[in-house]
């Protein structure tokens, strides 16, 4: 029985070694590689020093000496272990103080270890083992602190992976999960016989270091089927170096010299096949990874595209609602005309519906020009396009727009001001562009105001009168617009979306609309097309301020794009 | 005379049909709102209901749920008069037992009031 487990401990000291060296050598720019590496190295010492006590029959010191570097690979497993694991889910960096101070006890426990008999006193006989090494009272730490504590959380951390990832990451997790759930098992068998517990009888420690062998197999098996460190070369490599170096000495033992240079020349073939062999696989893993990478990339170009054919299909729903209304009252009153419905009624009320066609034909007009401007704008990214001379007052424009507000502000019975200085604004522009942004603001502010004329309840409501103050002023390089409105507000959940284009659709209140619903979406793109900014600020029933900043000198259309990136990646 | 509620929120369009309605003999009350449609429903006993499904800060699906709700009311046939033209929304009007869905600018005032005509038979 001794036989088979100083050989079973043996293969697995033998196995961790190969893989851990391999892993380290092939990539150790990749923390998952290092740690794996650091921690089979120390399942290999662990396993070396099983080796070392299993083979002595009388000397006790040397026994000793053997449990010192088994119990020396073991401190340091579950540290490693932490690492590695930190590492895979990319939380070493975050996690510093921890893995510091582990480190720092484990070296302390390391330093008991070798210089005192608190940690191991010594060694005693049980079953047919001569030597077992004893626990000194120290020991009872390293348990708690690193093979429950330390490996505990590392175990909690790939048990929330498992469950929060997908696909790869998942398998990956699962594998890292029970490979470690097997090395927890094995370590278990151990540590009773220490203390001189016999709960484990011989078969189960003997299954016991089985499952530490299969927990670094199925480690393996993860890193092999899911391209952690690419061991599927790494083996190449160990096997076809292997075959060379036997080839080798054979060579070198060869009789004659005939036969030296023919296996010589042997083994230069073999070395460039397996040159080729490897960098094959490499290629094949490349090539494999490119085409999951697409795939997945694809994969989520094909979510994107879902979502944005099914809010452009909202979006075709609504915008033809929005359409349609002023088109039904148009259509409606001509028909009435031609079917002589309005001969029959008083001049007044006939010319009301006459004032009706021309109104619902500037709405249709309006929400048209709406829609088109958005296409535009989305089909190519809206920049101004403007010279470095061609400058125009602002501060003109801006009391232009509310100027032309005036007759429907006095309908409302709203109150609509401006509060700047009289000192021109120049700004380098399109005046035109820069007209519809800010109308569209004023307009927006208004429709959304209480007011006595149309929509009463809002006023009963509050009993406020509705106001609206535009404010602009001028720094160095800037101008600053703010439209202040007393209205209903927007609830803070809303507001992210305002400047999409499809965010009506996101619910059915803000389906109702008297215009595009794509004014502000608009508005945005003109306003950033200039290099500038825009926001607002809401409180519900007390109001919002759209607040505009605009760069008063031109912005090249590169300096702007540029601008716009900047912004976004912030 | 037959009388017909009709729910609806825009000033043009209300106007527009109620002189229609009046020309061809038909009393146009009118609703433009969840509340004050099943309170005017309930007042009046029209004969049929013009619905809007757009209405400021409601869904007119609500209103046809409200009515059909009402033993007192369920009867009364429900035209869906509207400019939102999707299909769930026509599909689950008719299931909730409206009487036709119509697209206000496929047809002309005319129209409208001969199918109003023809439902509550005159």
């Amino acid at each position: 029985m001794i036989e088979s487990f100083k050989w079973l401990v043996l293969i697995s000291g033998s196995f961790f070694t190969i893989f851990g060296c391999f892993s380290y050598w092939r990539n150790r720019e990749e923390a998952t590689n290092r740690f794996f590496g650091l921690l089979s190295i120390a399942f290999a010492i662990w396993s070396y020093g099983w080796f070392g006590v299993l083979l002595i029959k009388d000397n006790q010191t040397a026994a000793i000496f053997w449990s010192r570097v088994l119990i020396f690979g073991a401190t340091f497993i579950p540290v490693f272990y932490l690492h590695w694991i930190l590492a895979f889910l990319d939380m070493h960096r975050k996690r510093k103080i921890l893995l510091v101070s582990s480190y720092v006890v484990t070296i302390i426990f390391a330093g008991f270890n070798w210089f005192t008999n608190y940690y191991i006193s010594g060694v005693h006989p049980i079953y047919f083992f001569p030597f077992w090494p004893s626990a000194g009272p120290l020991f009872i730490w390293y348990l708690i602190f690193g093979y429950a504590g330390i490996n505990g959380y590392a175990l909690f951390l790939l048990i929330r992976e498992f469950l929060r990832s997908e696909k790869e990451r998942r398998y990956q997790a699962a594998y890292l999960l029970i490979g470690t759930l097997a090395g927890f098992a094995g370590g278990v068998t151990n540590f009773p016989l220490m203390y001189g517990l016999t709960i484990f009888n011989p078969v189960i420690l003997f299954i016991g270091v089985c499952m530490n062998i299969s927990c670094s197999l199925i480690f393996s098996y993860g890193v092999i089927r899911h391209r952690l460190m690419e061991v599927k070369v790494i083996s190449a490599e160990l096997l076809i170096s292997l075959f060379v170096v036997l080839l080798l000495v054979d060579a070198l033992l060869s009789g004659g010299r005939t036969e030296l240079i023919l296996k010589l020349g042997l083994v230069f073939g073999m070395a460039i096949f397996a040159v080729l062999l490897i960098r094959g696989i490499l290629n094949e893993i490349k090539s494999r990874e490119k085409l999951a990478e697409m795939t997945e990339t694809l994969q989520l170009a094909n979510i994107e595209l879902q979502k944005l054919d099914k809010a452009k299909s909202e979006f075709l729903n609504i915008a033809s609602h929005q359409l349609r209304t002023p088109i039904s009252v148009i259509k409606g009153i001509t028909s009435m005309m031609i079917e002589g419905d309005l001969e029959k009624m008083p001049a007044e009320k006939k010319q009301t519906f006459i004032r009706g066609i021309w109104e619902k034909s500037q709405k249709l007009e309006s929400i048209i020009n709406d829609i088109l401007n958005a296409a535009e704008m989305t089909n190519q990214e809206y920049t101004a396009k403007t010279k470095k001379d061609d400058h125009f007052d602002l501060l003109a424009l801006l009391k232009e727009i509310i100027e032309g507000f005036q007759p429907l502000v006095k309908e409302r019975e709203i109150d609509l001001s401006l509060e700047a200085s009289d000192e021109p604004i120049l700004i380098s522009g399109e005046k035109e562009y820069l007209r519809e942004a800010l109308s569209n603001l004023i307009d927006n502010a208004i429709k959304y105001t209480p007011s006595t004329g149309v929509n009463s309840e809002s006023r009963d409501k509050r009993g406020e009168r509705g106001k609206i103050v535009v404010t602009m002023e001028k720094d160095f390089d800037n101008v600053t617009i703010e439209i202040t409105d007393n209205g209903m507000g927007i609830p803070a959940n809303e507001i992210p979306s305002l400047f999409k284009k499809f965010s009506r659709a996101s619910n059915a209140r803000n389906m109702y609309t008297d215009g595009s619903g794509l004014g502000l979406f608009i508005v945005k793109e003109i306003i950033e097309g200039h290099g500038g900014q825009i926001n607002l600020t809401s409180e519900i029933d007390k109001g919002t301020t759209f607040h505009v900043k605009l760069p008063l000198h031109s912005l090249g259309e590169t300096d702007i794009k540029k601008y716009i990136i900047d912004k976004q990646q912030v | 005379m037959k009388k017909i509620l009709f729910v609806e929120d825009d000033p043009d369009q209300i106007l527009m049909y109620q002189a229609k309605f009046e020309l061809e003999n038909l009393l146009m009350i009118v609703a433009s709102n969840e509340r004050e449609a099943l309170k005017l429903a309930l007042a009046e006993e029209p004969d049929l209901v013009l619905l809007d499904l757009l209405l400021k800060k409601e869904n007119g699906l609500d209103v046809l749920e409200g009515l059909k709700k009402d033993e007192r009311l369920a009867k009364i046939p429900v035209i869906i008069f509207t400019n939102y033209d999707k299909k769930e929304l026509r599909e689950r009007s008719l299931a909730l037992g409206a009487a036709d869905f119509i697209i206000k600018a496929k047809v002309t005032p005319k129209e409208i009031v001969a199918r109003v005509k023809q439902i509550v038979g005159e």
